[in-house]
């Protein structure tokens, strides 16, 4: 149990002059969530590839299940699944033909969850692949994935195109996933489906995990926003960790850092604060606060 | 129309270098053959007297179509190389108007256009309008060109026209069926498998006999025919361009009309529902490369026996009467192989240009395995317990082995007919040994074409130059008396061409390991390389 289902160190890959993953480490241990989060081109796409042996890293190694994701690719797949980012479907085959070649191919899946996942998921197998909606392919790919019992998945925005309800019925099964011990390993963009889901979140930005641990450690990192009617400002503005001070009709707001928080409660209620609100920082200005960088967008665009 | 403008620019910008390529090549390739009228057709009578004899092979009206005035340098080239110009002009045509249009919608790229103002047809227009124009510069160009090296201006500008017009009935033959198919691949398959090479087919078995009134009535519903029953430099027609012009005209009414009719992204009929379930056969890489490819397997392999076994028809009118002609059968050489018999000469002619032709199915099939990868199949295919050994021979095997097995069985029914009417069968086994004789060709182009596939796929157009190289050698270079060596510089040139070479099993086998030696690397970077995903 204790072992790590996903370890990578200092994994760089390059294409031509573009350094997409800049000497990326991160570690998933079994039967973990691992939320994967980054602006776009971060190299999450690029991350999963190499971790499916599809692209050969330039330095550092990557160990997936015990395995090398590329001298064992084709023994190692029989334990995983995969769902691409953007599915594209054969154009004349139909949805349950793509689902049983993708389960065949990966050693075989389970018919009665196939079953059960076409009617939680409202899919009609028998379309063509060129008629599906985005959204009713990546049900196909989700399906093909998740019919076989594998150990691992890597999904890559695997949401992306469903609309709300069928986000709920991927969110059920993963939780039933991860009852199972499955290791999912979920890039994704939606921050209430990696808040519900994931135990454990990286953040990755130009090729490097700037930031991991689970949702509350991050929190922790970040200041606490809080809000309150003090009549006497001087006890608070002279404390460490308190930033943006700002006094509007009678209210006060202002940020505090996380380990400033025992003396600036103290000095609220010495103040006789009243109204006071306090509200961790969301997932949004978390996350915010990693892909607002233009200029490293720029350059891995 | 609003929006034709920017949808026509769009058109534009995407096919300039296609055309541009395919307008260069083929509009040199008369004027080429003009200049060198004097070398391979001798002066005075013995060369009137070759001619009259060549153009009364059938074998060589098969191949060229029928010929009206061989004494001067425009109306020999005509008949040499126009028709089979004209309908590359119609390969042309049709790839061109089908990647303009189908194949942009095909990727989505059709919806952003409709998505702006812009009115529903203009993405058509755009494609048709850019091929026209293309036919009629190569046209124009042609004319130019033959205007400076032969003496007839009424001529030249005959020729250009027959070249253009041709040209343009394909735009409206690949508009047509890029409706018809909600698939890009599919309207090719029918523009050029099935209605191109359908007519060259009918228009060589209407050809090839001696002419008769009702047969010279047939040609007249011949398209692949009318550039020449224009008369090019022997006295010309011009009411005759009326029919590939109404053609063209009512080919391309019927695709606006049939793109009317259908929803962006469909073909015309709605798309059929299929099985909820994959068959047991439908499994992992070699199942999954079979489904995808049994209908062209299926079409290939009509359309080689079909057109063997109609040109083994052609075999008996061959008269041996033009033994002993040695200007004649230097021509035949030239486009055959080295033979006293002229019999043999047919069929080895036959075989070289089927070899050339099954080939084109080999490439086309081992295409897949990069579209595929561009499309993001071979990632999902690849991320299963699929290895890239087994994923990469499902599509190399049948690539390999379709175009050789298709070349034995042309050599097999090629002389069926002849065999029957002479009552011997062993000449089914001469003619099926020299086809097994070329295959290693057949092995060292793919082999090429595994080896762009596994280290530079993007160069993968590489093996349709090779194909267009020895076309060309064998078509056009002949006729130049070129050193021996640059004859032979193709797949097929080193090969014996049997019965009438002696084996060379050297050439033979060192094709062979080349060839197979050059698929062993191909797989070996295919394994090494990074598959892209989409």
């Amino acid at each position: 149990m204790s072992t790590n289902a996903i370890e990578i160190s200092g994994l760089v890959k390059r294409f031509g002059s573009t350094v997409a993953l800049d000497g990326l480490t991160m570690n998933v241990p079994t039967g973990q969530v691992h939320g994967f989060l980054g602006p776009n081109g971060a190299g999450k796409s690029t991350t999963i590839r190499v971790l499916l042996g599809l692209l050969r890293a330039d330095a550092g190694t990557a160990r997936l299940l015990g395995g090398d994701p590329w001298h064992d690719a084709a023994s190692l797949h029989r334990r995983l699944a995969y769902v691409p980012g953007d599915v594209n479907l054969w154009p004349n085959l139909t949805g349950g033909e793509a689902i049983d070649v993708i389960g065949r191919a990966r050693g075989g899946l389970d018919k009665a969850k196939r079953a059960m996942l076409i009617e939680r998921f409202d899919l009609d197998p028998k379309k063509k692949g060129r008629a599906y909606s985005k959204g009713n392919r990546q049900k196909v790919a989700l399906i093909a994935a998740l019919a076989s019992d594998v150990e691992l998945l890597l999904l890559d925005e695997p949401t992306s195109g469903l609309d709300p309800l069928m986000e709920k019925v991927f969110s059920d099964i993963i939780v039933s996933e991860r009852k199972e011990n499955t290791t999912v390993l979920l890039s994704s963009h939606i921050l209430s489906e990696v808040e519900r889901l994931c135990d454990h979140v990286s953040i990755i930005r130009e090729g490097k995990v700037v930031e991991t641990g689970t949702l509350d450690q991050l929190r922790h990192l970040h200041r606490t926003r809080l809000s309150a009617t003090i009549g006497d400002l001087s006890i608070l503005s002279r404390l460490d960790g308190v930033h943006q001070l700002v006094t509007e009709n009678g209210r006060t707001t202002f940020e505090a850092d996380d380990d400033a928080m025992p003396p600036v409660l103290a000095a609220l209620a010495r103040a006789g604060a009243t109204g006071v609100t306090a509200t961790p920082p969301s997932l949004e200005e978390l996350f915010l606060s990693h892909y607002d960088t233009r200029a490293s967008e720029k350059a891995l665009a | 129309m609003t929006g034709f403008g920017a949808a026509f620019h769009l058109a534009f910008r995407r096919s300039r270098m296609f055309y541009l390529w395919w307008v260069i090549s083929l509009s040199a390739i008369l004027p080429l053959t003009v200049t060198k009228y004097h070398d391979l057709v001798p002066a005075g009578q013995s060369g009137q007297l070759v001619l009259a004899q060549l153009s009364g092979n059938p074998t060589m009206r098969a191949l060229l179509g029928p010929a009206f005035e061989l004494g001067n340098a425009g109306g020999f080239t005509f008949w040499r190389v126009g028709t089979f110009t004209a309908a590359a002009v119609g390969m042309m045509a049709a790839l061109g108007v089908i990647r303009a249009t189908r194949a942009e919608e095909e990727e989505g790229r059709v919806e952003l256009v409709r998505a702006g103002a812009v009115s529903p047809a203009a993405p058509l227009a755009a494609g048709v309008a850019l091929g026209l124009i293309a036919c009629l510069v190569l046209g124009l160009l042609s004319a130019l060109m033959m205007l400076a090296g032969t003496s007839g201006v009424a001529g030249a500008f005959a020729t250009g026209l027959g070249l253009a017009l041709t040209g343009t009935m394909f735009v409206g033959v690949g508009a047509v069926w890029a409706q018809v198919f909600p698939s890009a691949r599919t309207a090719r398959v029918w523009s050029l498998g099935i209605v191109l090479g359908g007519l060259y087919l009918a228009r060589a078995m209407v050809d090839a006999p001696a002419s008769t009134p009702t047969l010279d009535a047939w040609r007249w519903a011949m398209p692949l025919d009318w550039a020449a029953l224009a008369r090019p430099y022997a006295s010309e027609r011009w009411w005759v361009f009326l029919l590939p012009l109404g053609l063209t005209v009512v080919l391309v009414g019927l695709a606006f009309w049939l793109e009317s009719l259908r929803d962006v992204g469909a073909g015309l009929r709605a798309a059929s529902s299929g099985a909820a379930t994959a068959s047991p056969s439908l499994s992992g890489a070699v199942g999954l490369s079979w489904r995808l490819s049994r209908v062209s397997v299926v079409g290939w392999t009509v359309g080689i026996i079909v057109t063997a076994v109609s040109m083994g028809a052609l075999s008996t009118m061959v008269d041996s009467a033009f033994t002993g002609q040695p200007q004649i059968l230097d021509m035949l050489r030239k486009l055959g192989g080295g033979t006293q018999v002229i019999r043999d000469a047919f069929f080895s002619a036959m075989l070289s240009i089927i070899a050339t032709i099954v080939t084109i199915a080999g490439i086309m099939f081992l295409s897949r395995l990069r579209s595929e990868e561009n499309d993001g199949h071979s990632e999902v295919m690849l991320s299963t317990s699929t290895t890239r050994w087994t994923y990469a021979l499902s599509m190399l095997a049948p690539a390999v082995l379709l175009p050789v097995a298709l070349l034995v069985a042309t050599g097999a029914s090629l002389p069926m007919m002849q065999a029957m009417q002479d009552g011997s069968a062993a000449v089914i086994g001469t003619i099926t040994n020299a086809s097994l004789v070329l295959a290693p060709g057949i092995v060292l182009v793919m082999g090429f074409a595994m080896l762009l596939v596994g280290w530079r796929p993007r160069w993968y157009g590489l093996a349709w130059v090779v194909i267009g190289w020895s076309i060309f050698v064998s078509w056009i270079l002949a006729l130049f008396n070129p050193p021996d060596w640059l004859l032979r510089l193709q797949p097929w040139g080193f090969l014996p061409k049997l019965p009438s070479d002696p084996m060379r099993w050297g050439a033979l086998s060192l094709e062979l390991v080349l060839g197979m030696g050059m698929i062993a690397l191909g797989l070996i970077g295919y394994r090494r390389r990074d598959i892209a995903g989409r």
